[in-house]
């Protein structure tokens, strides 16, 4: 929820625990304490999806949790983060956009020791879109008040025993009715693909087939819907680049359409019972669906560069309860 | 109930000869990523390793795992 610096710097003085986002302005006023945050100024707030640089999205540390610890974590650090994990508990995870722990995590982390047995939620930073080149994305240290465009921040959560995180998403698009995509090689940039089993070049395939690109690809996951978002097609090089790296062995599909973001959003809610402690958005999900002053149910948080659900997940709403 | 580590539809289950779309999302990852693994390297060492980390997932998040663990075993 967004709140004023002023209340922002008394509930940190009074010693809550908080992940924070906002601004990196913003967030150098504050003074140190129990909590991390990532710049962005993008927000799903209770007036619907907001642009502010003025204003702090505050996620409480939910009861019953307790901090146990704040470390950064480097590019090769982050294959320790899950053995860093309390049991129960969880880790809030934050990356720099475009950073080397960024592109580390959205690689490596499904292979990374019992990464799907501790629960790991957070997101990605990142910045105005109007500044993206002048300024970098970051992540912050509340405990020391570091910024760094390099390195995540991490708190990791105890929990009390016969308590669990639960890590939910809410994708609102699934594989449409169009053809077989894979990949032979894994990254966040493709020249060639498999389309039905036959080699293609993936930028001639999208611009001959004339797919729209704000549709990501979609993989089942075993009822797990997971996109990978189109960054950018280059005629030129034959070249696509991506949010989020494509893995061998795994069948994706170009996303059926969604109309309207926010009616089949509430469809979807009609019959779940969810009652997030944090959650967030995607800016591709902001932008395309266009959610400006639009709400989203009762999920509050950030607008961000890429979820992290376990793994980095795109154009995707991430939450967390605690069960 | 889960079923004890050596009833055959864990094996069914990890290689997808028994077909379910999971609720819970790290279930979906994790068996998505078991499931690479195994198209990679199919030995017998593999998939036991495999295997070991499904149960022990199963096992642990038994509580939150119920609408699955009810439409998969019965």
């Amino acid at each position: 929820m967004l709140r004023s610096p002023e209340i922002v710097k008394r509930e940190i003085e009074s010693g809550k625990a908080m992940f924070l986002a906002g601004d990196e302005d913003i967030l150098k006023t504050l003074p140190r304490g129990n909590w991390i945050a990532g710049t962005i100024p993008y927000f799903m707030d209770r007036a619907g999806g907001t642009v502010a640089s003025d204003k702090i999205d505050v996620t409480e540390l939910p009861h019953p949790a307790a901090l146990q610890f704040i470390r950064w974590y480097g590019e090769t650090e982050l294959a320790e983060i899950s053995a860093n994990t309390p049991d129960p508990g969880f880790t809030f995870l934050i990356l720099p956009a475009a950073s080397r722990a960024h592109l580390e995590y959205a690689q490596h982390a499904p292979d990374y020791p019992d990464i799907f047995l501790k629960p790991i939620v957070g997101w990605i930073s990142g910045v105005l879109l109007d500044d993206l080149g002048t300024k970098t994305p970051k992540a912050v240290n509340g405990k020391t008040g570091e910024f760094s465009d390099a390195k995540g921040i991490a708190m990791h959560c105890t929990l009390p025993a016969g308590k669990t995180a639960s890590i939910g998403i809410i994708n609102m698009f699934v594989p449409g009715a169009g053809d077989v995509i894979a990949f032979e090689s894994e990254g966040f940039t493709v020249d060639e693909c498999l389309v039905n089993g036959e080699k293609t070049n993936l930028a001639e395939y999208l611009l001959s087939k004339k797919i729209d690109t704000q549709l990501p690809l979609v993989a089942d996951c075993a009822g797990t819907m997971v996109n990978v978002s189109f960054q950018s097609v280059d005629e030129k090089a034959k070249r696509v680049s991506l949010y989020a790296p494509v893995f061998k062995g795994v069948q994706y599909k170009v996303a059926a359409p969604v109309g309207d973001y926010v009616r089949e959003f509430s469809n979807r809610l009609e019959n779940e019972k969810i009652t997030p402690v944090f959650s967030c958005n995607c800016i591709l999900n902001f932008l395309y669906s266009k959610l400006e002053g639009k709400k989203t149910g009762a999920f509050f948080g950030p607008i961000t560069f890429g979820e992290i659900a376990y793994q980095l997940l795109n154009q995707t709403l991430v939450y967390l309860e605690i069960k | 109930m889960i079923p004890v580590n050596d009833d055959p539809r864990w094996s069914k289950l990890l290689v997808g000869e028994i077909r379910h779309q999971f609720r819970s999302v790290p279930a979906g990852l994790m068996f998505s990523r078991l499931r690479r693994s195994l198209d990679t390297d199919p030995s017998a060492g593999n998939h036991q390793k495999c295997l070991g980390e499904a149960i022990a997932f199963f096992q642990k998040y038994e509580k939150i795992l119920a609408d699955d663990i009810a439409a998969i075993f019965g």
